[in-house]
């Protein structure tokens, strides 16, 4: 495994009118769809970071920030409308796509949408086996894989059996399993209880990989990445020390954020971490 | 079966009892498939008024349930629910077919033939079917119909389907709650509803089909499904179904109920003597 | 309705069978084609969708009673009729698989009842010529009523037929319809409702979703479209023509129904329609028993021979599309198909047993 860096350059996104995720919009409301060559404001309006090969950084940001869109990107799952998104020396577009997502190892928000197939053993190797390795190297992937995320016993389980922080752990898994060198995690700690939470802390704090989270729990991106990014508004308003930036209170307040708990004061006696 | 949470609960319960082990869990899944499919065509391929005929191939679900472990009362449950319509149908046979029949001292409408062979029939090939998916599960189904050369892209629908049915179904669960808390003692769901409830969900199913497709092209497919090797079909795999297979050419053409019943006969006569 | 394996014969089975299959490989690399690996999802998922939805049970406007989704008609309009095919035959396989809707045999006769006559008649060659482009909501309303019932009564005939080129039961052809018709207009009328509402819903909110939404039909693809409504259309012709020779076979199934109700005409009455299906049967039968099968003749002397009041109905032995070993209508069958019950449970209630038995040994 090689950690590879991470380089987005002024990018700039809008959806085409219609196509807008549900997602975004939780009303289940979908705009009419008209020609595609009306455009909605742009989410994203020259927004860049540059994240070091093994480095852990956090994106934040309020709801409607851009935050998935630009994981979304960096996936190639988006085509910028300007700007370049650069894995480690590949300058992502149509042609290296492939190339670029074998780099890559994205963790999307609904761990449903990730385990598509009837077991999770299946669901794990379905990377490795797209990739062409043979019958024994994808067993090797997979129980490295489950084991690095401690799951190993529930390879045969069909994942909608899973608990919320199992179907988390076997997404992880079916990304590592792929041996890439940068980790894209969406929301990752979205609807965990607070064990579930505090392993998947262990585990991405533990992981030599290039790390880049998108979350609104600030203290995950705290306990976790070294780096925080806040998007406001289309662009990357700060990037930094995570303690730095997440200490910053009239920044957080102004790009709509509530510092985290743990940067505060305690609530009972007062006293600062 | 209109009602989403118990569908559910047989999904789970199904997928529960597949994940056991015994004589005939660990069977090769193929092998299963093969004697499933060798026991429906033999039931289906029994005259219209065959009824006595059929009873030897009650030792098959017989057997098979004592080997597997599964309890009775799961398959009775199953057989008790198929199907009513075909049962239906098996009654008006008394009234279509009236040429009447000698049966043992007592003379019948021969329909009454026919209508008890439909519905052993119809109790063979349910419990043929329970007893496959209790025992082969999901996986070993999909790997039977791959070893039945059908197309693997249609295979990984099924997959699919199967994997998001419990995810639909639980929400088409909370849905109707949440319409029945609201409803008011009407039953069903009105007119005016109709769209948006459906549409709504259909919307969303659809947006995660996209999704879906977004996690599957991270990980590497390109439209070409690579399922990896089954294990070895071994000695005992091959034993058990060639075992099943003789045992139903055998109920299919030799007089089994016929030669026990003379056996009887002669022996009464003996002893008679 | 969905056909099962106890009214269908290994025959009509198995070529229902590899009819499906052939049809889904041809819709797979027509879907392919089409679009791409885009469509594996969506079918999956709307195939569960589909499954999910016909949980939820609808109110009929008037009548007081309520009824669900069937699907066929709406996978059609969304994903377009080849991968429509599809999604409902994974739908089916479900059913069948896990819910004993439909049999494992009578599966190909299923996907071709509910998803062929939607998919390939009722959506390209009635929904998709009235509804035109879609503008007007009271034909597309009249198009999602007409193609649900069409499909439905299509599916309905198609389960008649099946059942009786089985032979597994008796059933005048002239009442089966007239049992299976009225019932599966009334099913359509459902479908059709509900398809249309939600049709239109997704059309108000977000039509772009809908198969065929807003695609001018370019001159090459025309072409391409017509060919297959001609090719529909001349397996519409094929199996219309079927169907009146079908039918003539039986001309008036009601006084047929009841010359055999009266008992009058025993067997002859069974009418060319059965014969065909014996004859079609036997001939693709592809487990052929007759160098085992002992002829009637043999038959009645053995039982004859050993049990003076039994009669086998020898008539019936001559009738039989698929001639049964042994009737089983004398009292040494009866007294063995319940000795064979008996021991079959018994063998089971063994295995039980031992298995019990080498568990105990084990864990002790």
């Amino acid at each position: 495994m090689t950690a590879y860096g991470l380089e987005l350059d002024s990018i700039v996104f809008a959806y085409p009118d219609g196509e807008r995720k549900t997602t975004a919009s939780p009303s289940g409301d979908r705009l009419a769809g008209g020609g595609a060559d009306t455009q909605s404001p742009p989410v994203l309006d020259g927004a860049s970071l540059g994240v070091a090969p093994g480095a852990k950084v956090g994106i934040l940001g309020a709801n409607g920030s851009g935050k998935s869109t630009l994981l979304g990107i960096i996936a190639g799952l988006h085509e910028p409308r300007a700007g370049t998104v650069r894995v480690g020396d590949i300058l992502v577009a149509k042609k290296t796509l492939k190339a670029a997502r074998l780099r890559l190892g994205f963790v999307f928000q609904d761990p449903d949408d990730q385990l598509f197939t009837g077991s999770v053993y299946d669901d794990v190797a379905f990377g490795p086996r797209n990739a062409g390795l043979s019958d024994a190297e994808v067993r090797e992937r997979v129980e490295s894989a489950l084991a690095t995320v401690g799951i190993p016993e529930l390879a045969e389980r069909p994942p909608f059996r899973l608990s919320g922080g199992e179907k988390r752990m076997a997404a992880i898994a079916t990304v590592l399993s792929m041996d890439p060198g940068i980790l894209v995690l969406d929301e990752p700690s979205a609807a965990l209880d607070p064990k579930a939470r505090r392993r998947l802390i262990r585990l991405l704090s533990g992981l030599p990989q290039t790390v880049v989270i998108a979350t609104h729990d600030l203290d995950l991106a705290l306990d976790v990445c070294g780096r925080a990014a806040i998007l406001h508004a289309g662009r990357v308003e700060a990037y930094g020390d995570s303690r730095a930036v997440l200490g910053d209170a009239a920044l957080l307040e102004r790009c709509g954020l509530e510092p985290p708990l743990s940067s505060g004061s305690c609530a009972i006696c007062g006293r600062r971490p | 079966m209109r009602d989403p949470s118990r569908a559910l609960a047989a999904f789970y319960s199904i997928d529960a009892l597949a994940r056991r082990h015994s004589p005939v869990h660990d069977r090769h899944p193929v092998a299963l498939c093969a004697t499933t499919a060798a026991f429906v065509v033999t039931a289906a391929s029994f005259g219209r008024r065959d009824v006595s005929a059929l009873l030897p191939l009650f030792l098959y679900p017989f057997v098979t349930l004592a080997l597997s472990g599964l309890r009775p009362a799961e398959l009775l449950g199953r057989v008790v629910a198929a199907s009513p319509a075909i049962l239906a149908i098996a009654a008006l046979s008394p009234i279509f077919e009236r040429a009447p029949v000698r049966v043992g001292p007592w003379i019948l409408a021969s329909g009454w033939l026919s209508c008890a062979s439909i519905a052993l029939k119809l109790a063979l090939t349910v419990s043929a079917a329970f007893l496959l998916v209790a025992t082969a599960g999901m996986g070993g189904v999909a790997r039977g119909l791959r070893a039945a050369r059908l197309p693997k892209l249609v295979v990984l629908v099924f997959q699919m389907t199967y994997r998001y049915v419990a995810l639909l179904l639980s929400e088409v669960s909370g849905m109707a709650r949440a319409h029945e808390l609201r409803a008011g003692p009407r039953k069903g769901v009105g007119k005016t509803l109709w769209g948006p409830m459906l549409g709504g969900l259909l919307l969303r199913s659809y947006d995660r089909a996209g999704r879906v497709h977004d996690a599957m092209a991270m990980r590497g497919f390109d439209g070409e499904y690579r399922s990896g090797r089954d294990g070895p079909f071994g000695g005992l795999d091959a034993a058990y179904c060639t075992a099943w297979s003789a045992f139903f050419a055998a109920a299919r053409f030799l007089d089994i109920s016929g030669a026990l019943g003379r056996a009887a006969g002669f022996i009464a006569r003996g002893a008679a003597s | 309705m969905h056909m099962a394996d106890a009214l269908i014969s290994p025959a009509v089975g198995g070529a229902a069978w590899v009819a499906t299959v052939g049809i889904a490989a041809y819709s797979l690399r027509r879907s392919k084609a089409d679009i791409d690996d885009k469509k594996i999802p969506l079918m999956g998922v709307m195939a569960a969708f589909v499954f999910a939805a016909q949980m939820i049970n609808f109110s009929i406007p008037g009548t007081g009673s309520s009824g669900h989704l069937g699907g066929g008609l709406l996978l059609a309009a969304i994903l377009g009729p080849y991968a429509g095919f599809i999604a409902m035959g994974s739908v089916l396989a479900v059913q069948a698989l896990f819910f004993a809707d439909g049999g494992l045999l009578a599966y190909g006769c299923n996907v071709f009842n509910l998803g062929f006559f939607t998919c390939f008649i009722a959506y390209p060659l009635v929904y998709r010529k009235i509804a035109g482009d879609g503008a007007s909501k009271a034909r597309n309303f009249a198009a999602a009523m007409l193609a649900a019932a069409l499909g439905l009564q299509a599916g309905a005939f198609g389960v008649v037929l099946e059942t009786l080129l089985s032979g597994k039961t008796e059933l005048p052809f002239g009442a089966f319809v007239a049992l299976m018709q009225p019932i599966h207009l009334a099913i359509g009328l459902v479908e059709g409702l509900v398809t249309a509402a939600v049709i239109a819903y997704v059309r108000k909110v977000s039509p772009a979703l809908l198969h065929g939404y807003g695609e001018p039909i370019p001159a090459g693809r025309a072409n391409g479209g017509r060919k297959v409504v001609l090719g529909l259309a001349v397996a519409a012709a094929a199996i219309g023509i079927f169907m009146s020779w079908f039918a003539s076979a039986n001309p008036d199934g009601l006084e047929w129904a009841m010359e055999r109700t009266s008992g009058g005409a025993e067997l002859e009455a069974e009418g060319r329609a059965h014969e065909a299906a014996a004859g079609i049967q036997s001939a693709t039968a592809f487990l052929p028993d007759y160098g085992f099968r002992p002829s009637s003749a043999e038959g009645a002397t053995a039982v004859t021979g050993d049990d003076a009041t039994a009669a086998q109905d020898e008539t019936e032995g001559t009738a039989e599309a698929w001639p049964s070993v042994n009737a089983g209508t004398s009292l040494s069958g009866v007294v063995g198909g319940a000795m064979a019950l008996g021991l079959s449970a018994l063998a089971g209630l063994a295995v039980f047993a031992a298995r019990r038995k080498g568990e105990r040994s084990r864990s002790a």
